[in-house]
């Protein structure tokens, strides 16, 4: 059996303000959701272990805020003006999956998706951009006055190289675990070779507690 | 140009320009593209002379060429390998593709060949920047060769080593640098006598800091060889040299000879004088001059007994200086503008391009690119810092240059590049003792000190019971309206009646304003309806936990939405930005629902820190610097750790600064807070100082645990709710004590931001800001003798 190796993705969330990317975060990291969460300031990430094909993997959610913030401060400004300057390029570097969030309540937040890939493209700058994962996340499907058809996201999302697409609600829990289960395989197949990741040693625990961890019982050696 | 590199829509230009339709598979293409670029090499040009039949819309090819000026260089940003690497011929290819098309744009207007001729200077830029970058690699790789016996693992100092190599190398050609070692060059300058500050020993020295000022006197010179001048510092008397780790500081100035690592003696100090940043003097008990070199060092040079102006006439004579000028003030700084030499063909080309206006810009372009290689985001922002700074002086006839630094999007405003320096570690005393906190300001005290027409009569002594142990509930909703400027200290009991009176109908004047605006009006008036949109989105997510603003159907709400709404038409400008609900939502308690008190207060939070949320973002940027300065004066190594861990920018604490720690404590606590801050005692930045307190309350286990980027903003995430304001507020008036009693030693920056009174020296320097060179060097040496 080949060794397997302990592995960190990096996943950045990118979205309009409010189309959910908090919620969507704590509900596939803590199975939680509230209708008090705060607009997010700065930035905030959480960590989660998964079994992805056989692997454990460890997904760092990152999440920069839009509103004041430098990683994403004006690219709303009129065209040709965006001159946002980043203080945190170091977020973005060394993603291996952009994860872009719109509400499908809100057509404003369908429309900035372009905006938001560009500037991940931009700001990342990825070495292959073209097949850079990104995946798709239409929010909000539990409310009842949709504006933004499954069949026009789907097209969008075809226009780009064919980007996996899913409608998610945070709140009632659907299709959030298989939207993320899509973004952690697609995140580590950009990672084609692996690279150890020594910098969190704590990070994994192999408490064989979880059933995520059981099948890969003794396999807890560093390399 | 490598054709798989280019991407489906680039392939497909390159095409279009040749006149073949575009295919739609991108291997296809690529393999059409393949063979039409060999045909050209062998002298058969395909390409479309009449330019314009390919391009149909000169704005947006411009647009789609200036996004990917910006993706190239965030690439060549990121390029970890060498000119071989992947990513390197990825920019390169793109580079090269991107050069062609600006080429074949057709700019009629001259809006558009402005933009065009901009775009032709980013990627010539570029090009430099990558140019750069390989020679470093190469040398580096030669490098690796020579220390066939140096361990891998002898970390930075071995790469401290290898930079210093690969400057001078990258900068004269690979030879010279050995050769200068042996060639005997011509002496411009001697001074015996010259002592050299190791600042690391004064850190390690005994308790009593002053005792501990160890210097090695030697040789200084100024020495010109056949490509290079230097200033070269050799010791001639010493005891005890210093371990090497201690002469990271100088790091690229020092340099050895010998072969063995140990051989300390053959130690000596070269700086390039291309590498020179900028210079500065001083009389700290002797006369010392420091000189920061582009690389961030600090080498500073004290002058025993010999007068040091004929040291800086001779550096004068050999480089084009100007003073840096910051508030239409000089800061005593000399910014090193180039080398006075000259005939480089790539020197002609960049003055062709006038980005350095006054002389021929020399090695500087060359020492800035080779600094990409050590420390790329840093060397960016001080090189168009450098660039914008030299164009701010320059007429407005050129000014459309500045454009170029604007496109790449790393402008930086004149005055802020000097911040990402290092500046040397001060030995601070230890921290005073301060008092604890003290009572709240309570009613009897707050009224009594009213005098009979209701003026408050001794404002300092009030603010001071304020700053000590801040406000009682019960009398917050009057304090405050002080404390934020909606009364004057000194008003009286009638005219507070007036003033209520008046802002209530100003209030009502501009809430009115938004309220009749009908959906159909605002349907085209998009930039309201984008601060209404959020506005709507983040009341409905504002402190919904505490009783004030739980519960749907909530008026509180409504009062919150109604204020920032006023707020948007008051300042449009600015309009609403995230964040600003925290601001208002414990004011809004505070002045129990009372729309218009709250607005007026919030207006007055808001003049405090209205930069916070511009746009350019460049009150948060200068903030985020001003506390990184602090930080280094205050705790040198968490700083160490910091910059070990990309994490200098201090970016963690954007929240922190954004709302004043709103975010950080409990309810109770923010109030406690801001009322503290807007006493503005002990001087504007004490949020500043509270920052660093906390931070240096976290420095052991940042440190201790290796924390990188992502851990250390997940730890200080995490320190919501957790921190004790008490401990912190102690903390951080401590350190502005420690901070004051070594004041003569701190930066000026540093002095500027606590509000000390500057030095004596600095305070000559900075009396006449028009005089003449000459005279302020004149000024300088009678100051001296």
């Amino acid at each position: 059996m080949a060794t397997r190796k302990k592995v960190l993705l990096k996943v950045i969330i990118l979205g309009d303000s409010s189309v959910g990317k908090t919620s969507l975060m704590n509900q596939y990291v803590n199975k939680k959701f509230t209708n008090q969460y705060k607009a997010t300031i700065g930035a905030d990430f959480l960590t989660k272990e998964v079994m992805v094909d056989d692997r454990i993997v460890t997904m760092q959610v990152s999440k920069p805020a839009p509103g004041p913030n430098p990683l994403c401060a004006s690219i709303w400004d009129t065209a040709g003006q965006e001159r946002f300057q980043s203080l945190g390029v170091a977020f973005y570097r060394g993603a291996d999956c952009c994860v872009l969030v719109f509400d499908v309540t809100s057509p404003g937040s369908f429309k900035s998706l372009d905006g938001w890939r560009d500037e991940f493209l931009i700001q990342a700058s990825p070495s292959d951009p073209d097949h850079f994962p990104f995946v798709v996340l239409g929010n909000k499907v539990d409310l009842d006055n949709r504006a933004v058809s499954t069949k026009r996201a789907q097209q969008w999302c075809q226009s780009k190289n064919g980007l996996p697409y899913f409608e998610t609600s945070a709140k009632e829990a659907v299709n959030v675990e298989q939207a993320f289960k899509t973004i952690a395989r697609n995140a580590l197949a950009q990672e084609s070779d692996v690279e150890l990741y020594n910098e969190f040693p704590d990070q994994i625990k192999l408490d064989g507690g979880s059933s995520d961890n059981r099948s890969s019982g003794g396999d807890n050696c560093a390399c | 140009m490598d054709v798989t590199k280019l991407d489906e829509e680039e392939l497909s230009y390159e095409l279009r320009v040749r006149g073949i339709a575009a295919m739609n598979d991108v291997n296809e293409m690529r393999s059409v593209l393949r063979g039409l670029l060999r045909i050209e090499v062998e002298g058969n040009s395909l390409m479309n002379t009449d330019s314009t039949v390919s391009v149909v819309d000169v704005k947006s090819e411009i647009k789609t060429c200036v996004k990917k000026l910006q993706i190239i260089n965030a690439m060549i940003d990121n390029i970890q390998g060498d000119r071989y690497s992947e990513q390197y011929r990825s920019a390169d290819a793109k580079l090269c593709h991107l050069m062609n098309r600006v080429d074949k744009l057709a700019a009629v207007d001259k809006r558009d060949q402005n933009d065009r001729s901009n775009l032709l200077k980013g990627i010539l830029f570029l090009m430099r920047k990558m140019e750069g970058m390989a020679s470093n690699t190469n040398v580096i790789e030669t490098n690796n060769q020579n220390q066939n016996g140096g361990t891998a693992g002898a970390g930075t100092v071995v790469l401290y080593e290898k930079t210093t190599t690969t400057e001078m190398n990258s900068t004269y050609g690979s030879s010279e640098s050995t050769a200068s070692d042996e060639e005997v060059g011509t002496e411009y300058f001697v001074q015996q006598g010259v002592a050299i500050k190791s600042l690391s020993k004064l850190l390690k020295g005994s308790k009593n800091h002053k005792n501990a000022e160890t210097h090695y006197t030697g040789l200084l010179r100024i020495m010109k060889y056949r490509n290079a001048k230097f200033i070269e510092w050799k010791p001639t008397e010493m005891s005890i040299f210093p371990d090497i780790d201690e002469w990271n500081i100088v790091d690229t100035g020092y340099k050895q000879n010998g072969k063995n690592k140990n051989d300390r003696n053959s130690i000596d100090i070269k700086i390039n004088l291309a590498t020179m940043k900028s210079y500065k003097m001083k009389k700290h008990k002797k006369h010392q001059i420091s000189i920061l070199q582009t690389n961030g060092s600090l080498v500073t040079f004290l002058f025993e007994s010999s007068p040091i102006s004929d040291f800086v006439t001779a550096l004068k004579t050999l480089l084009h200086t100007e003073k840096e000028i910051r508030h239409h003030r000089p800061t005593g700084v000399i910014l090193v503008m180039g080398e006075r030499q000259d005939s480089d063909p790539l020197c002609q080309s960049i003055k062709e391009l006038k980005i350095f206006p006054d002389q021929p810009p020399t090695s500087t372009v060359w020492s800035f690119i080779s600094g990409f290689q050590n420390n790329p985001v840093e060397k960016t922002y001080e090189t168009f810092a450098k660039i914008s700074d030299v164009l701010l002086t320059r007429t407005p006839d050129t000014r459309p240059d500045q454009e170029v630094a604007e496109l790449l999007n790393r402008a930086e405003e004149d005055d802020e590049y000097t911040m990402l320096d290092h500046p040397p570690p001060t030995v601070l005393p230890p921290r005073p003792a301060v008092k604890s906190r003290g009572n709240p300001l309570d009613q009897t005290t707050f009224y009594l000190s009213m005098n009979e027409e209701g003026r408050i009569i001794n404002e300092d002594y009030i603010k001071k019971i304020i700053f000590h142990g801040g406000c009682e509930n019960s009398i917050r909703h009057e304090v405050w309206k002080y404390l934020l400027g909606y009364y004057p200290w000194n008003s009286t009991r009638e005219q507070r009646i007036n003033i209520d009176r008046q802002q209530k109908t100003e209030y009502e004047r501009m809430k009115v304003q938004w309220m009749n605006m009908s959906p159909d009006q605002i349907s085209r008036f998009n930039k309201y309806r984008d601060h209404k949109n959020l506005i709507d989105k983040d009341v409905y997510r504002t402190d919904r936990t505490l009783d004030f603003y739980a519960g749907e159907g909530n008026e509180n709400l409504v009062k919150l939405h109604n204020v920032l709404m006023t707020y948007v038409m008051y300042n449009f400008d600015l309009g609403y930005v995230q964040g600003m609900s925290d601001l208002l939502s414990p004011i809004l308690m505070i002045m129990n629902s009372n729309e218009v008190e709250s607005f007026w207060c919030f207006v007055g939070f808001m003049n405090r820190v209205n930069t916070n949320f511009e746009l350019k973002q460049t009150g948060m940027k200068k903030q985020l610097n001003d506390l990184h300065y602090l930080l280094t004066t205050v705790s040198p190594k968490l700083e160490n750790h910091l910059k070990k861990m990309d994490s200098s920018n201090m970016y963690f604490c954007f929240r922190w600064l954004l709302v004043l720690f709103k975010r950080e404590f409990i309810h109770s606590d923010v109030m406690r807070l801001w009322e503290v801050l807007w006493t503005d005692i002990p001087c504007a930045n004490f949020h500043l100082l509270i920052c660093v307190a906390i931070l240096d309350n976290e420095k052991d286990t940042i440190i201790n645990e290796n924390f990188g980027l992502t851990e250390i903003l997940k730890h200080v995430n995490n320190l919501c709710e957790r921190i004790d304001l008490d401990k912190a507020l102690t903390t951080a008036y401590s350190i502005y004590e420690q901070l004051k009693e070594a004041q003569p030693s701190l930066q000026d920056s540093v002095n500027e931001l606590l509000g000390f009174s500057i030095s004596h020296t600095e305070t000559i320097l900075s009396i006449d800001s028009n005089s003449r060179e000459d005279d302020y060097e004149k000024a300088l040496s009678m100051n001296y003798t």
